[in-house]
């Protein structure tokens, strides 16, 4: 388990900034890469600090921002479902995940690592949620907060039979 | 229990101020200022009327019990818990000035480094002190008393007092008292700072060590119960909400003043106050790096990349067997990040109740004026992003100071 480092959030960026990751995929690719520290960071032109109420958000498209996901190199299907819905603004709260292969079966005893931030804030999650199996491809993720308004972003890292890849939700906190 | 009402001299001038403002304005001619329902959403979010009481700690078994709260007051004024007789959780924090003091940085029997914090709606807090080096108000409450620039004591002072002075009031709530040993040293404490008071607590036998910690908990915990009843009072801006959601734009043009309407627009808006001061009490209650200054000569202080290991291994924390809490309700510590140097020179968000009649500013006490914090943040607005607003001018920064000088209302707590 880790929380996101600067470097990171902007890795994670430029990795989940094309909504067409997949076309990009290279077969045996390693898909959670080392998180490497980006040159210089990302320059995010969406990032609209203007004098908006909601300041600070990214755009991302409803399709970045759906609750069901394939994973950077769609080797999982992830979906999520906060159990608290509208997600809350500053409380400690678990999400519901199911993660299921490209034939729809459902993948069990999968290591999932928890990431995340606000890119146009350059910094990560408040806290270091948890992972716990629930069977039949069911996950817990326990002690998810966000404790600012605007866009996030939460990254899972899945290793399950041999398979490494990531999947990036948008989280957009009203 | 009903907490009464305890108004400082500061508050009070503070709203007679803000009132006089108000009614010196006529009714804004174009009727009531055009709100946005995501503003309407934010404005509803940040007024008091949006505040529950305080959570239940679920390590600290006593945290509602007035009783306790009562023998909690009455610890919270004994100047007895010092080494020299004159300091009491109260000499910081000041009943009748928002429990909090004037100074730069914190006085107790010796120098302390950084400013007292107010304890305005410190009950609903999941970290405490500037750098959240603990997880509860009653850990936070017994680290003063064995600190030797505050109170200057140590544990078995502590415990000598209350068998001495708080006996059945203890025992009401807490049960029979442990047995302690006749004659307690008077500065035995675990902590390695202090070599001799190190070493007379470890000639102690094991089961008076733990009874006297024990007594020293619960002094720490019938302190917090005191200390949760500490709560914010509706401010003028309370009012504002209530006059606005109301539809009532003429009470609401009495109540605030047009500038400190321009201020609350920009507040939650282009300034991105809200980012961090959010939520009724204005705090989202979490660690924020934004670059601060040091005081003149001072090495920085690296705030929670400092408080977070320290959090982690505490004596006192939720997951050890002095709180009443199970492992899996230890939820701060359980879901904390382990990686302090993200968090390298950042402190707690402090609430902005009462913040324009509390100077001096920030967690040295360095920033004297609210001008001079809102022009720091200016400042800092292209290196840091959480602080990041575009260009606000002088006459913006004027707005925003007078609104925050509506957050400003009486605080009640148990008297």
């Amino acid at each position: 388990m880790r929380s996101l480092s600067i470097p990171t959030v902007c890795a994670l960026l430029a990795s989940a900034a094309p909504a067409s990751a997949q076309d990009h995929h290279k077969p045996g690719m390693p898909a959670a890469k080392p998180l490497g520290h980006p040159d210089k960071k990302a320059d995010t032109p969406g990032s609209s600090h203007g004098h908006q109420p909601g300041h600070g958000a990214m755009k991302a498209s409803a399709e970045q921002m759906a609750r069901t996901q394939w994973s950077a190199h769609r080797r999982f299907r992830v979906a999520y479902e906060p159990l608290e819905d509208p997600v809350p603004l500053n409380a400690v709260h678990a999400w519901k995940l199911s993660v299921t292969d490209p034939g729809g079966r459902p993948v069990t005893g999968a290591r999932i690592e928890v990431d995340g931030g606000m890119p146009a804030h350059d910094h990560g999650l408040p806290t270091a949620p948890k992972v716990a199996s629930m069977g039949g491809g069911a996950y817990r993720i326990e002690g998810m907060k966000f404790h600012m308004r605007g866009a996030w972003v939460v990254k899972l890292n899945i290793a399950a039979a041999g398979q490494r890849d990531a999947v990036t939700f948008h989280v957009m906190l009203e | 229990m009903r907490p009464g009402l305890l108004a400082g001299a500061g508050v009070g001038a503070g709203l007679a101020l803000a009132a006089a403002a108000g009614l010196a304005q006529a009714p804004d001619p174009s009727g009531a200022p055009a709100f946005t329902p995501g503003e309407i959403r934010v404005l509803r979010s940040l007024a008091l009327d949006a505040l529950g009481p305080p959570p239940d700690d679920p390590s600290n078994a006593y945290d509602t019990d007035p009783r306790a709260a009562r023998l909690g007051l009455s610890l919270f004024l004994d100047t007895r818990f010092s080494a020299n007789g004159q300091v009491a959780c109260m000499t910081c924090h000041l009943p009748g000035f928002d429990f909090q003091d004037a100074k730069p940085r914190a006085q107790g029997v010796g120098q302390v480094r950084r400013r007292s914090m107010t304890l305005i709606g410190a009950g609903y807090q999941t970290w405490l002190f500037w750098d959240g080096r603990k997880d509860s108000l009653w850990a936070q409450a017994l680290a003063p008393l064995e600190s030797p620039v505050e109170h200057g004591i140590s544990r078995t002072r502590v415990a000598d007092l209350v068998r001495s002075h708080y006996r059945d009031p203890y025992e009401a709530i807490f049960g029979p008292m442990p047995s302690l040993p006749g004659s307690l040293p008077a500065n035995a404490r675990p902590a390695g700072d202090d070599a001799r008071a190190r070493q007379a607590w470890l000639a102690l036998a094991p089961e008076a060590r733990q009874a006297i910690t024990r007594v020293y908990v619960n002094a720490g915990k019938a302190i917090a119960a005191f200390v949760r009843t500490i709560r914010p009072g509706p401010a003028p801006f309370d009012r504002y909400v209530q006059a606005v959601l109301a539809g009532d734009a003429g009470r609401a043009a009495t109540i605030l003043t047009p500038a400190q309407v321009r201020g609350l627009k920009l507040f939650i808006g282009g300034a991105g106050c809200t980012n961090c001061h959010s939520g009724p009490l204005f705090t989202n209650g979490e660690f924020h790096r934004t670059g601060v200054p040091p005081r003149p000569g001072e090495a920085p202080d690296r705030g929670r990349a400092e408080g977070l290991p320290l959090v982690l291994v505490d004596e006192f924390n939720c997951a050890t067997r002095h709180s009443d809490a199970s492992a899996d309700r230890c939820t701060a510590i359980r879901f904390a990040r382990r990686d302090p140097a993200a968090l390298e020179r950042a402190f707690r968000v402090p609430t902005l109740r009462n913040v324009a009649v509390h100077p001096p500013y920030m967690h040295a006490g360095q920033v004297a004026t609210l001008r001079d914090v809102l022009a720091l943040y200016r400042r800092a607005s292209a290196r840091i992003k959480d602080l990041e607003h575009g260009a606000l001018t002088d006459a913006e920064l004027a707005d925003l100071e007078a609104f925050l000088t509506s957050l400003t209302g009486p605080v009640q707590s148990l008297q």
